[in-house]
């Protein structure tokens, strides 16, 4: 057994998975969710703030190979669910291609 | 020289031929156990395209998560105990006639050494070896070399049977044991004798190799030294009635391929009725010799695997996902059944309890792979302690949020729905059971079970269930799914201990 850590790990990283969406990229999600006419599942709310991304072609089996989740927050106070996403294709929102070998995650 | 007349008793008779049924179930099942990842490293990390060795043609995608599920072959059943990618079945058939190949060995050596018949085998001075020179040349020529003076072999067949019985045998023996998860976590040394996991699993392959070059080499020796004559050696114990004797080792070889057909059968036909049979003569022995053993493992950082090997594909469902997105934020665990005190747990809740235990071990895949991975998180005898188990728990389940039909469609063929594990209690208080939500220093990836996996150093892969959502204290697992211990054990008919 070991106590040796690279570093403490607090409860605001971010997960080596997911990438983080630049203002252009986070403005074009929140058109696409207007136009959608998205709703929140919880809440029935219409606003959003746009957070990461995760790249789901690699990992999961019935994805897509351009398929990204995009994290949604309900910006309603009193929503009681307020994190939710939305399923979204590479060239709906992403404005440069990332390395996908990242977005799976860490080596090991 | 001996004073002992080298003959043939009726001991040494019988042990050949239960001999050969064993060695060729071991064959056959080890064929089905190799057949399940068709590949021999000499790393530990089993680095994808870095085998020495394939056995296989599948070629794996490179923009698609695949897991070593999807690299098993289906071996022919004419080749393999009992073929079709059943390697519950295989590992069964290996073990209980691995227990009978030693108890066998066991006799035979007594009997060998009690009886003056080692004078057969073991040499008695070095020129033995320009002697064996000598006649491998004459066999060469296509003559037969002389026997040695008073003795049954030559000098070349002498040093031959003597490496196979004395060393061809127990470096399988012990090849294998350094391929037990439980062996390795209890004696690391033990492994890095052989050059780590895969070298022994490489070792103990190539020593499989010795043995199907051995056998026709011994039948071709046999013909061509008169096979009447010595078959009826072999059956009756002198030369004698030699159309009986061929008659008889017919019957006999006859009579072990029926018994490999009838296990081929059994398994294919009703693997339940096996597992539960065989598993019977195993688990024994698994509690008594393994099930006590504890992980001391704690590999260098320069060992970690650069690439941790996986198995199991993670749940491909938009809760899941959007979990993973938002950092797992929604995800609890919750900790029930026979308790007294029934929690949930945040990520954060779990991060809080303690720093985090962190080891680096070495991670063994049921169908043969290893990494070494550092893994960090809570001990499980954290969490029992603060739910408190009531007496009469003696079991856990973990439930995880895979659905085999959904998220793993190579191992849908054989079952379906939620996947599980369960183990014995008293595993959860071992030093090193541990629920991991980190690895190699970083949150633990999706492709590994993220946010929680157990891990139980001692068992292999299958039973560190991934993807946790749930762990249920419970009396029995009889009730739960085909009441085996699990969903592999409920569906591809694996033991629920599998400290090997």
């Amino acid at each position: 057994m070991s106590a040796l850590r690279r570093a403490p790990l607090g409860p605001s990283f971010r997960r080596p998975e997911l990438i983080q969406l630049d203002t252009r990229e986070r403005e074009r999600v929140r058109a696409l969710v207007r136009s959608r006419r998205m709703r929140c599942p919880a809440c029935d709310g219409r606003r959003f703030e746009v957070g990461d991304t995760l790249y789901l072609g690699f990992l999961f089996v019935d994805t897509d190979l351009d398929e990204y989740m995009v994290a949604l927050t309900c910006t309603n106070p009193r929503c009681p669910a307020p994190r939710t996403g939305v399923q979204l294709r590479e060239h709906e929102f992403l404005e440069h291609q990332r390395p996908r070998e990242k977005a799976t995650g860490p080596a090991g | 020289m001996t004073d002992v007349t080298l003959n043939y008793p009726v001991w040494l008779r019988i042990e050949h031929w239960v001999n050969l049924l064993f060695i060729t179930l071991l064959i056959r099942s080890g064929i089905e156990i190799l057949a399940s990842y068709p590949r021999l490293h000499r790393r530990n990390d089993s680095k994808p395209g870095s085998e020495w060795a394939r056995f296989t043609t599948k070629t794996m995608p490179t923009d698609k998560l695949y897991d070593t599920l999807d690299e098993e072959e289906s071996y022919s059943s004419i080749v393999a105990l009992p073929g079709r990618k059943k390697l519950g079945m295989g590992r069964r058939w290996h073990f209980v006639s691995l227990f009978g190949w030693v108890l066998t060995g066991v006799a035979y050596y007594i009997l060998l050494f009690a009886t003056g018949q080692w004078h057969r085998y073991i040499p008695y001075s070095w020129s033995i070896f320009p002697e064996a020179l000598d006649d491998a040349w004459t066999y060469l020529q296509f003559q037969l070399p002389p026997t040695l003076p008073d003795q049954p072999l030559d000098a070349l067949q002498k040093l031959v049977y003597a490496s196979v019985i004395f060393l061809l045998a127990p470096f399988q023996i012990l090849t294998g044991a350094a391929q037990s998860p439980a062996v390795e976590a209890r004696f690391p040394w033990y492994v890095k004798l052989f050059g780590g996991r895969q070298m022994a699993r490489t070792l103990h392959g190539l020593g499989l190799l010795a043995f199907l070059a051995f056998i026709p080499v011994h039948l071709i020796m046999i013909g061509w030294w008169g096979w009447p004559e010595l078959t009826s050696l072999m059956i009756f114990g002198h030369v004698t009635q030699l159309d009986a004797a061929i008659g008889v080792s017919l019957g006999i070889v006859a009579a072990i391929v029926v018994i490999h057909i009838a296990a081929t059968v059994w398994s294919l036909r009703s693997p339940r009725q096996v597992q539960r049979a065989l598993g019977a003569i195993i688990m024994r022995f698994r509690r008594f010799a393994l099930k006590p053993l504890t992980s001391r493992q704690n590999y260098p950082r320069s060992k970690l695997s650069p690439e941790h090997r996986v198995n199991g594909k993670p749940p491909s469902c938009a809760a899941y996902q959007i979990m993973a997105v938002h950092n797992f934020a929604d995800w609890r665990l919750e900790v029930g059944g026979l308790v007294e005190n029934p929690m949930t747990f945040s990520l954060a809740d779990l991060r809080a309890l303690r720093e985090p235990q962190t080891q680096r071990v070495l991670h063994n895949c049921i169908q043969g792979w290893s990494s070494i991975g550092e893994w960090g998180g809570v001990p499980l005898r954290s969490i029992l302690e603060l739910v408190r188990p009531l007496p009469g728990a003696h079991q856990i389940c973990f439930l995880t949020m895979q659905n085999v039909d959904r998220d793993e469609p190579a191992a849908a063929e054989e079952g379906h729905g939620q996947y599980y594990e369960i183990v014995d209690i008293e595993r959860a208080y071992y030093p090193q059971s541990l629920l991991a939500y980190e690895m190699n220093g970083e949150p633990l990836p999706i492709k590994h079970g993220a946010p929680l996996r157990v891990r139980f150093e001692t068992q292999v892969g299958f039973k560190m269930a991934k993807w946790i959502e749930r762990i249920e204290v419970i009396s029995e697992y009889d009730g739960i799914g085909y009441g085996m211990g699990g969903w592999r054990e409920d569906n591809v008919h694996y033991d629920i201990s599998v400290g090997v």
